[in-house]
This record gives structure tokens, C-alpha cells and sequence, in this order.
């Protein structure tokens, strides 16, 4: 009971802070001038979206070959 | 008859602590390249011509020569270390490298001492802007490698580094050879696209 009066309380607290702030206006170069430009937003988002996943797996295969050459040299016992 | 006990001696580290620390530091740099190539395509997409009519064209031939210098460094450097590791020390293999690196930061100012002399500034245009940001970052970046370059050089004068543990010098490669390749990326996407 206690806890979904705490949580309303939070709901109500957020409403009033986000109604509280000004407008957002867009981005004056986005999505306002050619195919070329939408193309180009479009790609950049997803190189650096994807670029810290690569980078983070090519990371993990690295350790992981480490870890088996590792076991591989040393002897069992 | 006691059970086995584990044993308690410290496991040996999947790869050196610095060499993780450098890979995860290149990480981060290659992010920071990636955004500023971002801003780069993003500025091109939306220039109705490019490069903007009355801006001065790039050198191509000339820094398609200073690439060459740059890709030569990072074979010097790789030599350098497949020396050390023979037992025959890096020999002049690094010096080699630290002078490629002199003559590619040389021939970049003189041909940046051109094109501001055209009129291309960081305030003349985005063009200008984006063209010194992005040149501008990689040779600061290659002139950090290079200090670090000459203080392994330094060392490994003085006989730092066995053969069997290179460490600095092995990180200095993997921050050179990082340097070296991106600067392809940069060439061609700036002066040949």
C-alpha cells in the first residue's frame, strides 16, 4: 500500500517536472533538406550505434583466444 | 587422506594489464574518430557542392605520398619489435620510425601553411572547420605517438626492454599502428571522396 502510494507520488512528481520544461525545439538542419542529408544522419547513427558493440566484441574474442592459448600451454595437472 | 585443496597461487593474467589498458584506451579513441568522421559525412551530405565553390582543392598527390611515409612508419615500427624478440635488440628500426613520423608531421604543416596561404582557415567556411578538426586531431594524435615513440626510444637505447617482455615498446606499437590506420580512412575519405 505504502509503496504504490510512494510510486504515485514519483508518477506525479515526473508529470510535473516534465510539463514544467520548455519546449524542445528540433534540430534547424534535420530532416529539412535533401535525401542526402537524411541518408548521411541516418548512417552515422548507426555506425555509432553499432561501432562501441564491435568494439566491445572484438574486445571479448581477443581475451577469449588469451584465455584458450593460455589453457593450451599450460600443463594439466 | 586430505582432499585436494585449491591452489591459492594467483592466476596467471590473459594479457598483460597494460596491453588491456591500451586496447580499451584505442577503443575509446576509435569512438572519437568515428564521431568526428560522423560530423564530417553529415557537413558533406548537406553542402550542395563539395568541396563550396571558391575553396581551394587538397593536395592529393602529395599527401598520397605522405600516406605512404605514414604506412612505411608502421612497418618500421612492427620491424623493430620483430627484432627485439629475435634477441637482436629493435635495432635502428625505431629511429627509422621517429624520422617517418618528423617527415610526415613536416610535410602536413607545409601543406596546411599552403592551404591557409589559399584562404582555407577553420573560420573561412564548414569546409575549412571540419578539414582542420578532423587533419588536425589525427596529427596531434600522431605527434603524441611520436613522444611516446622517442621516450621508448630513449629506453631501449639503454636496454629497457628484454626480449621476452618488450612492454612499452609493445604498447607504443599498438598506439602507433592504431595512428597509422586511421589515417587511410581519413585520406580517403577527405581528399579523395
Amino acid at each position: 500500500m505504502r509503496r504504490g502510494r510512494l510510486a504515485l507520488l514519483g508518477f506525479g512528481a515526473l508529470v510535473l517536472v516534465l510539463s514544467s520544461a520548455p519546449d524542445a525545439a528540433a534540430c534547424s538542419s534535420c530532416f529539412t533538406a535533401t535525401e542526402a542529408t537524411r541518408q548521411a544522419y541516418y548512417g552515422t547513427t548507426l555506425l555509432l550505434i553499432v561501432l562501441p558493440f564491435a568494439l566491445v566484441g572484438v574486445l571479448g574474442l581477443w581475451l577469449r583466444r588469451a584465455a584458450r592459448r593460455g589453457r593450451a600451454l599450460t600443463p594439466s595437472g | 587422506m586430505t582432499a585436494q585443496q585449491p591452489s591459492l597461487a594467483p592466476r596467471p593474467a590473459l594479457v598483460p594489464s597494460g596491453t588491456l589498458a591500451m586496447a580499451l584506451f584505442i577503443a575509446t579513441e576509435v569512438m572519437f574518430f568515428a564521431g568526428l568522421v560522423s560530423a564530417f559525412l553529415v557537413l558533406r551530405a548537406e553542402a550542395l557542392v563539395w568541396p563550396p565553390t571558391g575553396q581551394p582543392r587538397l593536395p592529393v598527390g602529395l599527401t598520397g605520398l605522405n600516406t605512404a611515409v605514414l604506412l612505411a612508419s608502421g612497418w618500421t615500427l612492427q620491424r623493430s619489435l620483430v627484432a627485439l624478440r629475435a634477441g637482436g635488440g629493435p635495432g635502428r628500426w625505431l629511429e627509422i620510425t621517429a624520422v617517418l613520423g618528423v617527415l610526415f608531421l613536416v610535410i602536413q604543416g607545409s601543406e596546411w601553411a599552403r592551404l591557409v596561404g589559399f584562404g582555407l582557415t577553420t573560420t573561412s567556411s564548414l569546409y575549412g572547420s571540419i578539414f582542420y578538426t578532423l587533419v588536425g586531431a589525427h596529427a596531434l594524435h600522431v605527434l603524441a605517438a611520436l613522444v611516446a615513440l622517442l621516450v621508448v626510444t630513449a629506453r631501449a637505447r639503454r636496454g629497457r626492454y628484454p626480449a621476452d617482455a618488450p612492454g612499452g615498446l609493445e604498447l607504443c606499437r599498438m598506439y602507433w599502428l592504431f595512428v597509422v590506420a586511421v589515417w587511410p580512412v581519413l585520406y580517403v575519405l577527405v581528399y579523395l571522396s
